[in-house]
Parts: C-alpha cells; sequence; structure tokens
C-alpha cells in the first residue's frame, strides 16, 4: 500500500518537475517561480482545506470505527 | 504560520518545506483532535465491558483489550510517527539553513555570553532516551561552532506549538512566569535572575523584555543549543550570559540570584532530581527572594482511566518518562520542604508580553494554553 503510493507520488513529482521546466522555459511558471511564491491568505486557506480534506481521506476508517463500533452514551 | 511573530535566528523553510511542515502540524491536530475521541470513546466503551473494578491492574487490562483492536494501533502509531516525521521534515530544513544562521551566529560585540563545559554530564534522565523524539536530545553536541540542535528544537518547537504559544517566538511560557512575579511579587524588581533548563531560551529573553535592569542567566545541558540560544537573544538585542550546567547542582555561589525560575523543565527530570532543583533552587536565591516554576496545565488534574492510560501511552511513545511522575507530585509540599515560604500552587493566566498581560493567578486551570500550572514560594 505505501510502496504503491510512494511510487505514485515519485512518479507526479517527475511530471510535476518537467512540467515546470517545460514551462520555465516557454517563458511560463519555473521551479524558480514556484518557490518564490508566497500564497496570501485566501490560497492558504485553500491549501489548509484541501490538507484537512486529504487527511480525513486518507485516514477515514479510524474516525469511522468509533461511528459504527461505539454505542452512543 | 497563523502568528507573524518571529526573529532573525529562526531557520526559513523553502516553499516546500513549508507545505510539508505546515502539513505535519496539520497531521498532528487531526491524529489529537478527530482520532483520539473516537479512541477515548472506544476504551470507555471497552472498560465498561472489561468489568475493571475489582481488577489489580486495571490500566494493564484496558490496554491489552484496546492493542487487539488494529484501529486502536494505528492511532498509536500514528501519534508517534508524526512526532518523528516532524523533526525529520524540520532537520532537513534547519540544514539547509546551516550557512545563514552561522553569519547571522557571528556577533562581533555580543552584550551576553555563552560559556560552554565540555566535560559536563548531561543526567541520565536526559541522555537515556531522546526526548520528545527529538533526534540526539537536549544534550547533543555536533561539536565545532554546531548550532543544530538548537536550530532544530526551535523551529520544530514552534511548529509543535502550532502557533499556540507564540508563534515563531515561542516565549509565552517565559512572559507567563514573569506576569506570575508581577502577579504575587510586585515588589520583587529583580536584578540578578536565572532560567534553568533554559533551551533555546525562548523563555529567558522574556526576563530581559520585562526586567530591563537585569542581569539574566540560563542554563542547559547541550552545547548546540547553548550557542544558538546565545545567537538567538543576541539577534534579538537581548543580553542573556548562558552556561552548560544541570539544574540540580551549578557553580553559581551561594544566594546568587532574586529570581529563580524554570518552565515546563521539572517533567523532563526525575523524581530525585526534583528534590535536588528546589534544593539548589533554595541555595541560589537570596533571602527574601523568589522561585517559580512553571508546568504543564494539565497537572494534578489526571484522574480517569483514560487519563491514566494515555500518560501511560505519552510516556512510552513520546519519550517522556516521567510524565506521570509530574503530573501527580504535590509542588507546594515540594517546595515546603525545602525551605520555602509562602508557598503559591495554582494558575497563572497565560501572558503574551508580561508587562502589557491581564494579570490572574487562581487555583483554576482555564484550559490547556489559556493558562500555565506555577509552584511559587519565597526563599
Amino acid at each position: 500500500m505505501i510502496v504503491a503510493l510512494t511510487s505514485e507520488i515519485a512518479v507526479l513529482r517527475a511530471r510535476v518537475d518537467a512540467f515546470e521546466r517545460l514551462s520555465g522555459a516557454a517563458g511560463g511558471i519555473s521551479p524558480d517561480k514556484i518557490d518564490a511564491f508566497v500564497p496570501d491568505a485566501e490560497a492558504e486557506g485553500e491549501r489548509a482545506k484541501q490538507r484537512q480534506r486529504i487527511l480525513r481521506r486518507v485516514f477515514r476508517s479510524l474516525g469511522e470505527a468509533g461511528a459504527t463500533d461505539v454505542p452512543k452514551a | 504560520m497563523a502568528n507573524s511573530a518571529s526573529h532573525p535566528m529562526i531557520a526559513e523553510p523553502t516553499h516546500d518545506e513549508l507545505a510539508e511542515q505546515l502539513f505535519v502540524r496539520d497531521l498532528k491536530i487531526f491524529v489529537m483532535t478527530d482520532v483520539e475521541p473516537v479512541q477515548r470513546a472506544a476504551s470507555e466503551a471497552k472498560a465498561k465491558q472489561l468489568d475493571l473494578a475489582g481488577a489489580n491492574d486495571p490500566i494493564g487490562k484496558l490496554r491489552a483489550a484496546m492493542f487487539e483492536d488494529p484501529d486502536f494501533r494505528t492511532w498509536v502509531g500514528l501519534r508517534r510517527e508524526s512526532q518523528r516525521l516532524l523533526w525529520d521534515v524540520v532537520g532537513d530544513c534547519v540544514q539547509g539553513q546551516a550557512d545563514r544562521l552561522a553569519e547571522r551566529a557571528a556577533i562581533a560585540e555580543p552584550r551576553g555570553s555563552v560559556r560552554v563545559n565540555a566535560d559536563f554530564a548531561a543526567p541520565g534522565y536526559l541522555v537515556d532516551g531522546d526526548v520528545h523524539l527529538m533526534p540526539g536530545g537536549y544534550g547533543a553536541d555536533y561539536g565545532a561552532q554546531s548550532l543544530y540542535q538548537g536550530a532544530l528544537m526551535d523551529r520544530g518547537g514552534a511548529v509543535y506549538m502550532l502557533g499556540r504559544n507564540g508563534g515563531m517566538l515561542n516565549d509565552v511560557r517565559g512572559h507567563t512566569a514573569m506576569a506570575h512575579v508581577l502577579t504575587r511579587y510586585p515588589d520583587l524588581d529583580p536584578r540578578r535572575i536565572l532560567d534553568m533548563g533554559c533551551g533555546v531560551g525562548s523563555s529567558t529573553v522574556p526576563a530581559t523584555q520585562c526586567f530591563p535592569e537585569a542581569e539574566v542567566h540560563g542554563i542547559d545541558v547541550g552545547a548546540d543549543m547553548l550557542r544558538y540560544a546565545h545567537a538567538r537573544a543576541e539577534n534579538m538585542g537581548a543580553a542573556v550570559h548562558f552556561s552548560q550546567q544541570g539544574a540540580e547542582h551549578t557553580d553559581f555561589p551561594d544566594g546568587s540570584f532574586d529570581l529563580v525560575y524554570s518552565c515546563v523543565m521539572l517533567h523532563e527530570t526525575s523524581q530525585a532530581a526534583v528534590a535536588n532543583i528546589m534544593a539548589e533552587s533554595k541555595r541560589l536565591l537570596r533571602p527574601g527572594g523568589v522561585v517559580v516554576h512553571l508546568e504543564v496545565p494539565l497537572l494534578m488534574t489526571i484522574g480517569s482511566l483514560w487519563d491514566e492510560m494515555s500518560a501511560e501511552l505519552e510516556a512510552e511513545y513520546n519519550n517522556e518518562p516521567y510524565w506521570r511522575g509530574a503530573l501527580t507530585t504535590d509542588y507546594g509540599a515540594v517546595l515546603a520542604n525545602a525551605g520555602f515560604a509562602d508557598v503559591q500552587v495554582g494558575y497563572q493566566r497565560a501572558a503574551w508580553l508580561a508587562r502589557e498581560a491581564d494579570l490572574h493567578f487562581g487555583p483554576e486551570s482555564e484550559g490547556v494554553f489559556r493558562s500555565w500550572f506555577i509552584a511559587s514560594g519565597r526563599a
């Protein structure tokens, strides 16, 4: 599971790297521009929401156990 | 980070490093606030089923039963792994900043000083395991002019405290200890102050801000930590004299200080060490001087089966061997036994700046991060 997920992330990172370099060479978004990017409050708020969504999705089962197995007090 | 308060010695992350630090922070919050209540409810339901009333070892029995549950095991594993991930992530960030930090640490005309001692041996309770799973622990000395361990602890601590403790300054506890002095000992006006177990000096600098006329000293066990603490203080314009010493026995003469304090140090020691530290605090104070030891606000609230089991897991999985002992100690009695008078035990309202704080000290905790436990007295 984790091995496959790590493999997927490695492929994804290579893909993003290719995108940044090709785009930069064509005068568009480059790795340097991304490294210098500082998200404003709105963008950081969106990122925080994305992190929450990923955490809930990936670790879903840990919270679900409570909902199904624990009798309501 | 949510709070913009910072200082020039903090390791600055790159775009990707900040993203991973925010992730690990959110992961830790998720594990604590989303997953933990579910596992707590499951444990309490299991405790009812097991009928632990007559059991010799109710915690052991409950723990064994809960470890049968894969979700519980995953939660405990996540608790530990998220902490290890934090240090790994922050360690990379700090290494990337090594040259910039070394430049910043070269101070032409320092206002304070740092004294390290190559022969110093840190006490066993700090070297037997890496407290908080921080690789290298408090005592690390990577030699020469290494600042690494201090920079790691400072950045890691700020991320770990999740912006609740003064942002990148991480100095609310120091200001809260000073606010306690202003609340309960307003006439003290200390001229010489000692911070025991000062770490990177995040709680030491507030003493210089609250009492600008005072000579402020900080002691800790790690050379890296102290070199960084000195550079950090100088970069903030604070004059502090750091030296590598343990809090149980120092080389300062009797009656050297008007105020001796510590912030969240006691729970990293041991029962015997706490008695020694109180005796040393007494020896170091001039008659009428004040001791202030600040601790985590959970003190003395331990009671339920869940609290007990949670404390056990914290001790084992986050390398906090004295956690449970520290949470059940009667600090008022310990101070009285050491010869202190007018002993005060309670909770000081958290202060972001001691001189501007709402000064309040009372017997009830106002909650985690809203107030801090304090035991204080007069020599």
